[in-house]
């Protein structure tokens, strides 16, 4: 199971009394993600969904079980190796594109590389290079108040690019879209993802766009049922 | 809505506990540092005035001499006035407590049967004989009466022995009574003691010569009219004065001084209004949220208004309460020094109690509040004429800064030059002509601050999660930053202007000492002090040192005080002026030690010999004098006028000094002993080894005998201590302006909880985010520095060039501390930092996960 | 003075107090002969050798001792039935140091206070004046002459007024003068005695208790024919009259339980002179008593407590003090034949001293015949009363 980039082994998240009243929102879910591979997760509102993508990338740690990112066990790692593994291994987008309002496009994609304290130039260039092919290339020093939501996901799909992720995760992507950006917004997705050879696990409430995963999970109540084929 | 403010406080004080505390205690520092300054400030003449109603309450007018005393024979004259109910006489005598080197007593010498209401209490009062006292003053040798204060403080009972010095005379006094002057006037100086007028007269005094007569009217009178009727009386020697009239004397004595205070306060009510700007402003931001809110849910613009005046104000009364004594406390903190000061320079009266005049809290309370409602003003304003909806986009406030920053600059000009334009056609004719031009330059620089912000941020470029990221930041949020930045920028510039005059005039007084203090050694008693006229060597003991082995010339000096016909008072310097050159000696050559700015040494010095003057350069520009004219004073009986040869640099009085051959002084104006004098060694003689031959000699005399090299330091010792309360300032206004770094760090570890877990989420550690703070706390002191070292450098310009010499009639030239500012810079940017790492770490808590739909 | 009068009053009244207290103290061991006491001062004792001038100067040995003037004068051109002014000038010389001040460094080195007390009493205008002086005998404000000088006494006039307050001797002829601008009292008065001084009590010495342990050495000039000046209203009239010169020398007089006295001179119209006092406890009881009665001729008698007596007719209480005191009398001195009443001029003749807390009432009164005799409310003499050691806590400070 090396190829898998994500392991979760019997993940149960109980959310103490303190914060909902001792609610489970995972109940044993066991799942892999291979390298490469898409998966769209869905589910109704309150299912576990961003909870689970919380503890795929490290945020979160589950009450039970086991979690592996790339090999590692998060569940065993300190908060900064968490972070750090995060950093290494997964790009983030969410549905509210969560830009930083002061930085350019090209800065805000450059955010990742500058945590991580890559080359500048090299990160500068690859955060062009991106932008340019989401179509944003003669944009990229502009300020990011100007932009529409669908530009705005795709520099926020840049910015979870930028280190080329082994695993990208994305939390309704097209949440605040219209459908045809949304449309166009998860073609870029699952375009760029597969051209980086990052797996990509993305949660929907369209049946449409979920359906155009390699696979798709179902969260019923915190349970993982296996959904629509792809 | 006053339901609501107060749940709104409650709220805000449960939630925010330290955002509050912080805000409160930065317009506590505000406040303080206000009330501090005008505590002491007050002090100074509350312990004048203190001293004189002590003495003097009962009296409605008072005769004091031109010079230090008068003949007693007015007594008479005084007391015929159909006017007078009592009059009495007064001997006054500074002298030093053996053993007790800061210890001076100041004997007052009066007519213990003349109706003086002195609270004198014996031992004895609860037997039979209630004031045996009064009779034992008269017949027991040394009798005298002293505070409850200072007998407790050192421990002296009735009975006790004091060994005392008047000059070059040791002498006992013995404790006979105490006298609670403490009783009538809470603020007399427990240094006052009181004797019979003949025991002080003989100790202290000379025969036939008092210092004063104290006059109390019939009910009725009018005391000018009978001043100006009993001055015809006692002729030109001596003047009649009102209380009040003494009391102007004494405030216009210490104008400088008090002026020197006030300034320095004025810069620390500066940075205090700034502090709470900040804060309320910030906490304003945080809140922008809620206010939009509430507008959307149909609070008028007025409701808005007034809540958030409201908060404000309440912050402002946080602060004025906990403010005041905090500033009653630095006050007496600092009383020691300011107190020594007033003594070593201005007058005999040091501050030993300090009262919180109401006026004073009044002024604390006026900045505090005004203070927290003007920083709320304008962001009240802001936020009540916004569209309700624009209020939730967080950062529209501080683009609304950026936008400004250049109108706000231009601003910052105009004033600039508006200002200089006043002042150098206008303005530097008027004796505040110099501090209203400063307080110009200083409104203009925080207005330079957007613009700086703007254009050194804006350079940022960053390429990693740095410095520069820090930078970008506090560009982001300008309207908070700014008010920070401008906080600092202000108290570097009082820091570095008050350092590069402080370090300009040490150098200049260093070069001037170099120039005048050539003898090898100097000899003055235990009780000469600036005021000390009635501190004498004995001739006997001057033909001694005259004698001694190595000496080869001995040098006296005499100094008094004395009345230019103006009023000014004069301080006369006798000088005994050898007649020849001292073969080998060449430092002893007079003309070679005039440190003259106008006229010539060697005529100079001839001219003294001939009964001419020279003046030193405060009176000289003060008094409008020159080479040629002539320096009018008051003698004993009528003016005397002495011709002007030269004018010299001169530090040892921001008054006047005047020197001329100590045999004119004898004998125009009073004869008496020098009070000083300097010896010359012959050439390869061991000064320390004569000094301490010396003081082996005469061990037991209340002398005190230092080597060129020991006054030399001792002289600097005053200076630095002078200048003590500016670092408690500076310290001050430094901390006020940190909280400032704090507060605005604090909110926006608050603020920007949303894009810090971004941060976190995109993989940024903890401690990533906390150096991301420490970095912005760390730029912040860097843009305060850097407009602030352009601010410090104009107010030293302006301290040296302008306020100085309107004020002192110095001249300082201009000197570069560049060790002490570098220092003062590393502090300030380690301050700053150290401001930002509770911020720091409250930011570094930012939780990943915690991202909502409105962040950001 | 203004927001605590009582700080200088008080200072001087303790004085005198202590020296009150002092003497009493000493009263009980004084010695006989002419040695100082334990404490310095000399005693007043029997068997003093008199001899004037000399003894109208100051005896510093002894610590107290009074100039003490009373008389009736007349102003120049009034009607023969308007009642004259009565006035009092006494200078005391309060000892504070038997030893000479040394004569260096001080002129306000002093070892005396002077003290004045002059009045005036103008029946006709109802008005009684009071002014007091209180100076060190030093640097100018007040002192005492050697045999010899012109001055026997003298001190500054009280502030306000310029010039002096003194008592001279010229010529053997006594000259006074004082002066109070601020209460309007003034007089300028020529003394001449036709008689030479009458001793008072055995040999000159006047025992103040049985025991003969305190007492003063005391004379009299009871004739002094005056001519001169003083201001009555707003005038300075001539006036001529007659006085009453006393001059007593101490160091204690009152005996410890002693707190008062009362004492009376009296010139009768017939040429005979009376001096009687007595003195009396806190309760009122007449301790000790003695006076003097000399004929025409200077021939003087003593007159033991028996030999008179003194009856209070009528009180007056003061306003100011509340003191109560006898100001009408009954004289009998059945043994010269003489039964008097002795009717005060003006009720209020009490002189309160602001500077000591000092009050007594001296008063001048017109001695005539009781009703019921002969001659009833004719004229018979005029004198002066002096009560002392009346009210709460008043005891005159000797």
């Amino acid at each position: 199971m090396t190829d898998d980039i994500l392991q979760l082994e019997s993940v149960t998240m109980t959310w103490d009394a303190g914060e909902g009243g001792g609610r489970t929102v995972l109940d044993g879910v066991d799942l892999n993600l291979a390298r490469g591979e898409a998966v769209s997760l869905v589910g109704r509102s309150g299912s576990g969904k961003s909870t689970l993508l919380h503890v795929a990338a490290g945020i979160a740690v589950p009450t039970t079980g086991s979690v592996r990112l790339a090999g590692h066990d998060l569940t065993a790692s300190s908060e900064e190796a968490r972070t750090r593994l995060r950093r290494d291994h997964v790009g983030l987008v969410f549905q509210f594109f969560h830009l930083l309002p002061h930085l350019s496009l090209r800065e805000n994609v450059a955010v990742p590389g500058w945590i991580a304290g890559d080359d500048r130039a090299r990160t500068g260039h690859r955060a062009d290079e991106l932008l340019a092919r989401v179509g944003l290339g003669d944009r990229a020093g502009d300020a990011v108040g100007k932009l529409s939501g669908g530009e705005m996901q795709r520099v926020a799909l840049c910015r979870a690019l930028l280190r080329g992720p082994a695993l990208v995760l994305a939390d309704e992507p097209t949440g605040s879209l219209d459908d045809r950006t949304g449309r166009e917004v998860m073609d870029l997705l699952l375009e760029m993802t597969r051209a980086e050879g990052g797996a990509l696990l993305y949660v929907t409430h369209s049946p449409e766009l979920a359906a155009r995963a390699d696979r798709t999970w179902r969260l019923v109540d915190g349970r993982l049922l296996p959904g629509a084929a792809a | 809505m006053i339901s609501y403010l107060r749940r709104g406080l409650l709220q805000h004080l449960r939630h925010s506990r330290t955002l509050l505390a912080l805000t409160v205690l930065g317009v506590a520092l505000g406040v303080a540092s206000v009330v501090a300054i005008q505590t002491l400030n007050q002090g100074s003449l509350l312990a004048f005035d203190g001293s004189v109603r002590a003495i003097s309450g009962q009296a409605d007018l008072s005769v004091t001499g031109t010079l230090p005393t008068f003949p007693e024979s007015l007594l008479p004259t005084v007391l015929g006035d159909a006017d007078v109910t009592a009059a009495w006489p007064l001997i006054r005598a500074n002298v030093a407590v053996s053993g007790r080197p800061d210890l001076n007593l100041d004997v007052v010498g009066f007519d213990v049967f003349a109706p003086v209401r002195y609270p004198l209490q014996s031992a004895a009062a609860t037997q039979a004989d209630p004031f045996s006292s009064l009779h034992d003053a008269l017949v027991q040798p040394g009798w005298v009466a002293i505070t409850p204060e200072l007998s407790a403080q050192e421990g002296w009972k009735v009975g006790d022995v004091i060994r005392v010095s008047s000059g070059s005379r040791a002498l006992e006094l013995t404790v006979g009574a105490l006298v609670d002057f403490r009783r009538f006037e809470p603020l007399a100086p427990r240094r006052l003691a009181v004797m019979d007028i003949a025991q002080a007269q003989e100790m202290f005094g000379r025969p036939g010569r008092i210092q004063q007569i104290d006059i109390v009217l019939r009910k009725g009178a009018d005391a000018p009219t009978v001043a100006v009727r009993l001055q015809a009386a006692v002729g030109p020697g001596v003047r009649v004065q009102t209380p009040e009239q003494r009391r102007q004397d004494a405030s216009q004595l210490l104008a400088a001084f008090r002026l020197n205070l006030t300034a320095l306060s004025l810069i620390s009510v500066f940075v205090g209004v700034f502090l709470v700007l900040t804060a309320v402003q910030a906490s304003l931001v945080r809140r922008r949220h809620e206010f939009g809110l509430l507008r959307s849910l149909g609070a008028t613009r007025a409701q808005v208004m007034g809540l958030v005046l409201g908060e404000a104000a309440a912050l402002g009364v946080l602060g004025v309460v906990l403010g005041v004594p905090l500033g009653w406390l630095a006050a007496r903190h600092n009383l020691q020094t300011v107190s020594a000061t007033l003594t070593s320079i201005y007058v005999t009266e040091g501050i030993d109690k300090l009262t919180l005049p109401p006026l004073v809290i009044a002024l604390g309370a006026a900045v505090g509040l005004l203070g927290a409602l003007g920083g709320a003003l304008l962001p009240a304003w802001d936020l009540a004429r916004r569209d309700p909806l624009r209020l939730l986009s967080p950062l529209s406030v501080h683009e609304a800064a950026g936008r400004a920053a250049g109108r706000l600059a231009l601003a910052a000009a105009a004033l600039a030059v508006g200002g200089s334009l006043w002042f150098f056609t206008a303005g530097h004719e008027l004796r505040l002509g110099g501090f209203l031009y400063g307080l110009v330059m200083l409104l203009a620089l925080p207005l330079l601050v957007p613009l700086l912000v703007r254009s050194v941020c804006g350079l940022a470029r960053p390429g990693g999660f740095g410095f520069a990221l820090s930078l970008r930041n506090l560009l982001a949020r300008l309207q908070a930053t700014g008010f920070a930045v401008a906080a600092l920028a202000i108290t570097v510039s009082m820091m570095f202007g008050i350092t590069i005059l402080v370090g300009s005039f040490r150098q200049t007084l260093v070069t001037w000492l170099d120039v005048t203090i050539r003898a090898d050694i100097y000899i003055s008693s235990e009780s000469w002090q600036r005021t000390g006229n009635d501190a004498y060597l004995d001739p006997a003991l001057l033909e001694t040192l005259r004698s001694w082995p190595g000496v080869v010339s001995l040098e006296e000096q005499r100094r008094l005080r004395v009345l230019a016909v103006d009023g000014r008072p004069v301080w006369l310097n006798g000088l005994r002026l050898t007649d020849r050159p001292l073969p080998g000696v060449p430092q002893a050559d007079m003309a070679g030690r005039l440190p003259l700015m106008a006229g010539e040494p060697h005529a100079a010095v001839a001219a003294l010999r001939s009964g001419s003057v020279l003046i030193g350069e405060p009176l000289a520009r003060k008094a409008h004098l020159g080479v040629g004219d002539t320096l009018r004073l008051a003698g004993p009986a009528g003016e005397v006028a002495l011709p002007i040869a030269g004018v010299s640099y001169d530090y040892t009085s921001e008054g006047g000094t005047a020197f001329v051959n100590l045999d004119v002084l004898n004998a125009r104006f009073d004869a008496a002993p020098p009070n000083n004098a300097a010896l010359f060694l012959a050439p390869g003689t061991d000064v320390e080894a004569t000094v301490d031959a010396l003081k082996n000699a005469l061990a037991g005399r209340p002398l005190v005998i230092r080597s060129n090299r020991t006054l030399r330091s001792e002289v600097l010792a005053v200076f630095d201590q002078t200048f003590a309360v500016t670092r408690t300032l500076q310290a001050m206004a430094l901390l006020i302006a940190a909280l400032g770094v704090s507060v605005t760090l604090l909110i926006q570890a608050h603020e920007r909880a949303g894009e810090l877990a971004l941060l976190r989420a995109l993989g940024a550690t903890r401690r990533q985010v906390f150096g991301l703070f420490l970095g912005e706390g760390t730029a912040m002191g860097a843009l305060g520095l850097l407009l602030g070292l352009g601010g410090g450098i104009g107010l030293a310009a302006l301290l040296i060039l302008v306020i100085n010499r309107t004020w002192f009639g110095w001249t300082i030239r201009p000197a570069w501390p560049g060790a002490t500012l570098g220092l003062q810079a590393v502090v300030v940017l380690a301050v700053a930092a150290l401001a930002a790492v509770y911020p720091a770490s409250r930011a570094r808590l930012a939780r990943p996960g915690q991202l909502t739909r409105d962040d950001l | 003075m203004k927001r605590h009068p009582q700080g200088g009053m008080m200072i001087a009244a303790a004085l005198l107090a202590a020296a009150l207290a002092c003497a009493a103290l000493a009263g009980g061991t004084a010695t006989t002969g002419p040695k100082p006491a334990a404490d310095g001062w000399l005693r007043a004792a029997p068997g003093y050798a008199w001899s004037f001038p000399r003894d109208h100067y100051a005896h510093p040995a002894h610590r107290t001792e009074w100039w003490y003037l009373t008389g009736h004068l007349r102003e120049e051109g009034a009607p023969a039935d308007a009642e004259p002014v009565a006035f009092q000038f006494t200078l005391f010389r309060i000892g504070l140091d038997p030893q000479a001040p040394p004569a260096v460094g001080s002129a306000w080195r002093a070892n005396a206070l002077v003290m004045g007390h002059a009045a005036t009493t103008d029946p006709a205008a109802g008005r009684h004046v009071f002014s007091e002086t209180l100076w060190r005998a030093a640097a100018g404000l007040g002192g005492f002459g050697a045999p010899g000088d012109t001055t026997l006494a003298w001190c500054l006039a009280p502030p306000g007024t310029p010039g002096k307050w003194a008592i001279d001797l010229v010529d053997g002829a006594f000259d006074v003068r004082a002066r109070d601008d601020q209460r309007g009292l003034r007089f300028d008065l020529h003394c001449v005695s036709a008689t030479p001084p009458v001793l008072q009590g055995p040999g000159g010495f006047s025992p103040k208790d049985a025991q003969g342990d305190a007492g003063s050495l005391y004379y009299s000039l009871p004739r002094l024919a005056v001519t001169g000046m003083l201001r009555r209203g707003d005038r300075d009239v001539h006036v001529s009259g007659q006085a009453w010169l006393d001059r007593e020398v101490f160091t204690s007089t009152l005996g410890p339980a002693q707190t008062g006295w009362d004492w009376v001179s009296l010139q009768l119209d017939d040429g005979r002179d009376l001096m009687l006092y007595r003195l009396h406890a806190a309760d009122g009881r007449v301790d000790f008593a003695l006076g003097t009665i000399t004929g025409p001729g200077g021939a003087s008698t003593s007159l033991a407590a028996d030999a008179w007596s003194l009856e209070p007719l009528t009180h007056w209480t003061s306003p100011v003090t509340g003191a109560a005191y006898p100001v009408d009398w009954r004289l009998r001195v059945p043994g010269a034949g003489i039964d008097v009443e002795l009717r005060t001029v003006l009720a209020d003749q009490e002189n309160v001293s602001a500077r000591t807390g000092v009050r007594y009432w001296e008063g001048g009164v017109r001695a005539v015949v009781p009703p019921g005799l002969p001659g009833a409310g004719a004229a018979v003499g005029r004198g002066f009363v002096e009560l002392t050691g009346y009210g709460a806590g008043s005891r005159p400070p000797v």
